[in-house]
């Protein structure tokens, strides 16, 4: 196996990380919105705990594509 | 100074003037189209350290040379995401002389960009307010609002044409491109094999998203960082390095003691963490949008990248926001945490 084509593969192994991001970021989602339908005073406060919460799972995802893009490029 | 104008000459006036944008719209995607045919994109070279626009012209390529050499810290290069710095510091040094204008002027009323910075400060201190207590507010806000200024217009700029395409042409060992003259200094560098004999080139840019080096991103997450010890200390004195290596509640208990001060060597490897944490996020987003951008580029060269580009004004704007928003939480933590414990 060539060296490019175990660049490749960890590249993709690296990237499998998002699968966790994505789904912290789908449950924070969706339970903002439910915590907005019932409360949609408090709804703006809501919103920012819920941006720096997907903020912070997402900072997951980008370590990973960080890594990939040293992997690729670096 | 009120302008009246009736709503008929009003509507008449936006009507023309949607008109002449759509023209110039329609030109603009017919030059993309031209321009494209003329001039095939070239396929990106992508490096994740910044370019040095200082080197020797060698048989292998470009070999960066440093800039001056420091004492202790080493050498220092010249880098093209470190020019990127001037335009930032031009829009920040205009926005500073509109405050400073309307601030020394006799008019109560404020109107035109310092309406608009006025009208962010305000928004950005109510989404805050939640996080950090009344009495810190006039000390933590600064800090927030800079930062969140820096960094949005730095990756704001960074989406200006010539960023990342236009600069020396040097000659590369392999995976060179044909160069078409223009004139008696400027050249094309062109989706060519070079001939036999030539030398293939490649682009050294002038300018590179600020944000897309790691040593930018880092240097603002330390300083952030650094404010956020600063905070805690003027809030509880030098006590507050109790938070990290709590020896005062080892004297107290010595069993249950050593939990809490186990906590806080925890609590400095995150402090620590921070740092990485911030960077990285920052450094992440930009250069993935860097990357989407060439790319799309190169493959898809009609029309589509300017949604990807507005699509880049939401990251960075988000990204500053995060980066500002973040601090000032961390800050308002620093500055009650041992209140309550």
């Amino acid at each position: 196996m060539s060296v490019e084509g175990v660049k490749y593969i960890a590249v993709a192994v690296v990237m499998l990380s998002t699968i966790g991001s994505a789904f912290a970021i789908a449950k924070i989602g969706s339970t903002g919105l439910e915590g907005m339908a019932r409360n949609p005073e408090a709804s703006g406060s809501i919103l920012t705990a819920m941006i720096l919460a997907i903020a912070f799972s997402e900072a997951l995802a980008i370590y990973a594509l960080v890594v990939a893009f040293l992997i690729l490029f670096g | 100074m009120t302008e009246i104008i009736s709503p008929e000459i009003q509507v008449d006036n936006q009507k023309k003037k949607s008109k002449l944008w759509l023209i110039a719209l329609l030109l603009l995607i017919a030059l993309n189209f031209v321009a494209v045919s003329l001039y095939k994109p070239i396929p990106p070279h992508i490096s994740v350290k910044s370019e040095s626009l200082i080197f020797d012209v060698t048989q292998e390529g470009p070999q960066a040379k440093a800039w001056f050499t420091l004492p202790l810290i080493g050498d220092v290069y010249l880098t093209n995401s470190l020019l990127a710095l001037i335009p930032i510091f031009i829009v920040i040094f205009i926005l500073a002389v509109a405050v400073r204008k309307q601030v020394r002027s006799d008019t109560l009323q404020t109107h035109g960009i310092v309406l608009f910075i006025e009208f962010i400060i305000s928004g950005l201190s109510n989404i805050a307010d939640s996080a950090v207590e009344e009495k810190w507010r006039d000390k933590i806000y600064p800090f927030y609002l800079t930062t969140f200024l820096y960094i949005a217009i730095a990756n704001l700029t960074k989406l200006l044409p010539f960023y990342e395409t236009f600069g020396f042409a040097v000659p590369e060992a392999e995976e060179g491109h044909a160069i078409r003259r223009w004139g008696t200094h400027f050249y094309a560098v062109v989706n060519e094999v070079p001939e036999a004999g030539e030398s293939g080139y490649a682009v050294i840019s002038f300018l590179r998203g600020a944000a897309t080096d790691l040593n930018f991103t880092v240097g603002v997450a330390i300083a952030a960082v650094i404010a956020i010890q600063v905070v805690g200390v003027m809030a509880h004195g030098f006590g507050y390095f109790n938070k990290f290596i709590n020896i005062r509640a080892l004297i107290k208990d010595p069993k249950m003691g050593f939990i809490h001060f186990f906590i806080g060597i925890l609590e400095a490897i995150a402090e620590v963490a921070k740092i990485a944490s911030f960077g990285f996020r920052l450094f992440g987003n930009i250069f993935a949008g860097m990357v989407l951008l060439l790319f799309l580029g190169y493959m898809i060269p009609w029309v589509l990248s300017s949604f990807i580009m507005l699509y880049e004004v939401f990251v960075g704007l988000l990204q500053a926001f995060i980066f500002g928003m973040l601090t000032a939480v961390f800050m308002g933590l620093a500055a009650k945490s041992e209140a309550e414990a």
